[in-house]
């Protein structure tokens, strides 16, 4: 099955009159499958923004190139803008009218019928608010309605960026838990975050972009697994005489006041919990010390940026 | 794109601007009107109103009024629809709809002219309305004929073009300069002191400026001065040729750069 959006070598800099050309996007590579959550996390000047940007056609790579459902953008997106449905940034709609009025224009545009601007307002908890001018709408209501937008279109491929700024706990549960019945629906869903335990929460897939270049794509736990602090935390009554044990096992260990720490992953338990009954020492504890999307994400992002990416 | 032309006429129809602007322009029509009647001479005297004073074709007129008002009106409706949406990001929205950013420009910029067309015809036709019941009761119709009624409605015609067009050219600047105030500012720089400065400076080249060819456009009469003559349909030809060509570098601007900033 070819993935849904693919990105070659994408490049995107951006010239300044003083100072030096600044690449957002230095060379980009991904690749999105069908269907699922795939979650497009960075921090802040990432080129997560750019990249959507690139994707939708609202601005011109400076080099590579990307595909759309199969089709070059922007180019050709036009073709296939009707199965895809995006948010960039915070939604933008006319806060003169009420949603409904918002919903109906772009539904028109897209030759949608109003019957489902009702539908996708019920979808996203705005159905009461419909007919409300949207400059009386909190950040929040305007997060839903750009989403009920993008999913007026009731598109195949659904671009969100950043979906749940603005909402309140309540409000990113109810669209964390949208976002995974589209995904469970058979679309795609390209999220991109900030909010990790979120995205680890909700994706099935994850790319981590660092100054313009992918540093981590695959499954969540795919990526989980290249957090190099994957360890094993072990409790026994001598810790002096463990940490000894563990070293002529040939098993790397350090310690703490209360525990060990092993830098194995949990696959590795019965050959730490076997070098340490050797000695007569019982373990009174083993679990696996889990790397968090947020510790891998800081990990990866974290290194230092290379060099054609601040040329 | 018919469709997509249909939508930014509601767009535009639906901007507070617009809707204020119309609603003063139609309270100014009322109140001329009403005016007209109160202060209306005794029928018979010298001076009392006559309903060919609306439009005196090469001559001081209460249409020349709206000559003047409606492009003014134009200019600031224009700027702002294009501009606001500019300020808002509603740009981006829409492009996630339609790509094809040529027609989304042509569309915004043509629904920009052709409602500030048809509300300038709607507006004169509600001002020559108003006049009406001051005219008949308390005035004369004398001069009314078929002759005068065709140029009275050639002249709204030609006002409610110049309308249209200004609206295009101030639709076409904020495009370009993705501001309703830079817009504005550049309209302002260029007829207040560019245009004055080239009329001082080189006066037979002053037919080819905004100012004069909106004059002699609106007046229907043909300008002769010492040093050039300028006909209605020259000057017709000019004007649209000026707003051919901010529309064609708003589009053309509007399809290449980036609608984006680094992220």
């Amino acid at each position: 099955m070819p993935p849904v959006i693919e990105i070659m070598g994408l490049r995107k800099e951006y010239r300044h009159l003083r100072g030096p050309t600044r690449a957002a996007v230095a060379g980009l590579d991904l690749e999105v499958p069908e269907g699922g959550v795939f979650g497009f996390l960075g921090p802040n000047g990432s080129g997560k923004t750019t990249t959507i940007r690139c994707l939708l056609g609202l601005a011109r790579p400076s080099a590579g190139t990307c595909r759309l459902l199969g089709v070059a953008a922007p180019r050709r997106v036009g073709s296939v803008i009707r199965r895809v449905g995006a948010i960039v940034e915070t939604p933008a709609l006319f806060p003169t009218m009420s949603g409904r009025r918002n919903l109906c224009l772009l539904a028109r545009t897209g030759g949608i019928g109003p019957h489902m601007v009702d539908q996708t307002l019920e979808r996203v908890g705005l159905a009461e608010r419909g007919d409300d001018l949207v400059r009386t709408y909190s950040l929040g209501m305007r997060q839903r309605l750009g989403l009920a937008q993008a999913l007026l279109k009731d598109p195949d491929l659904l671009i969100l960026d950043e979906p749940a700024n603005g909402l309140d706990p309540a409000g990113i549960k109810e669209i964390r838990e949208l976002l995974r019945s589209l995904g469970d629906e058979g679309r795609t869903v390209f999220v991109s975050s900030h909010l990790l335990v979120e995205i680890e929460h909700t994706c099935d897939r994850v790319a981590i972009l660092s100054r313009g270049r992918c540093v981590a794509a695959g499954s969540v736990r795919d990526v989980l697994l290249r957090g190099h602090r994957s360890s094993l935390r072990v409790g026994v009554a001598d810790l002096d005489a463990g940490l000894q044990a563990l070293h002529e096992a040939g098993i790397p260990a350090t310690r703490n006041e209360t525990h060990l720490h092993i830098d194995l992953p949990s696959t590795q338990a019965a050959r730490v919990s076997e070098a340490l009954a050797r000695v007569q020492l019982w373990v009174t504890e083993l679990r696996s010390d889990e790397v968090t999307l947020e510790e891998v994400f800081l990990e990866l992002t974290a290194a230092p940026p290379p060099e054609e990416a601040l040329r | 794109m018919t469709t997509l032309f249909g939508v930014e006429v509601r767009r535009c129809l639906a901007r507070p601007l617009v809707r204020w602007l119309i609603a003063l322009a139609v309270l100014g029509c009322v109140l001329a009107g009403v005016i007209a009647w109160r202060e209306a001479p005794s029928p018979g005297t010298p001076d009392e109103l006559r309903l060919i004073d609306l439009w005196i074709p090469g001559g001081d007129s209460f249409l020349g009024v709206a000559a003047f008002l409606l492009p003014i009106g134009a200019v600031v409706g224009g700027a702002s629809m294009i501009g606001a949406e500019w300020r808002a990001g509603t740009f981006v929205t829409l492009l996630t709809w339609q790509p094809n950013r040529v027609r989304v420009a042509v569309a915004k910029l043509l629904a920009c002219g052709i409602v500030a067309t048809v509300v300038a015809v709607l507006l004169q036709v509600l001002f020559c309305a108003a006049f009406l019941p001051a005219a008949l009761s308390r005035g004369t119709t004398a001069g009314v004929d078929a002759e005068w009624l065709r140029s009275l409605a050639a002249a709204v015609l030609r006002i409610a073009s110049m309308t249209g067009l200004a609206a295009v050219l101030m639709g076409s600047i904020a495009m370009i300069g993705r501001n309703t105030a830079a817009a504005l500012g550049a309209a302002f720089g260029y007829l207040m002191i560019f245009e004055n400065l080239v009329r001082a400076w080189k006066p037979w080249s002053s037919r080819f400026l905004l100012g004069e060819n909106g004059a002699i456009f609106v007046t229907g009469a043909d300008l002769l001065t010492a040093s050039f003559t300028r006909s209605t349909l020259t000057a017709a030809l000019t004007l649209t040729g000026y707003a051919a060509f901010a529309a064609l570098l708003a589009v053309a601007s509007f399809a290449r750069r980036d609608l984006a900033s680094a992220g």
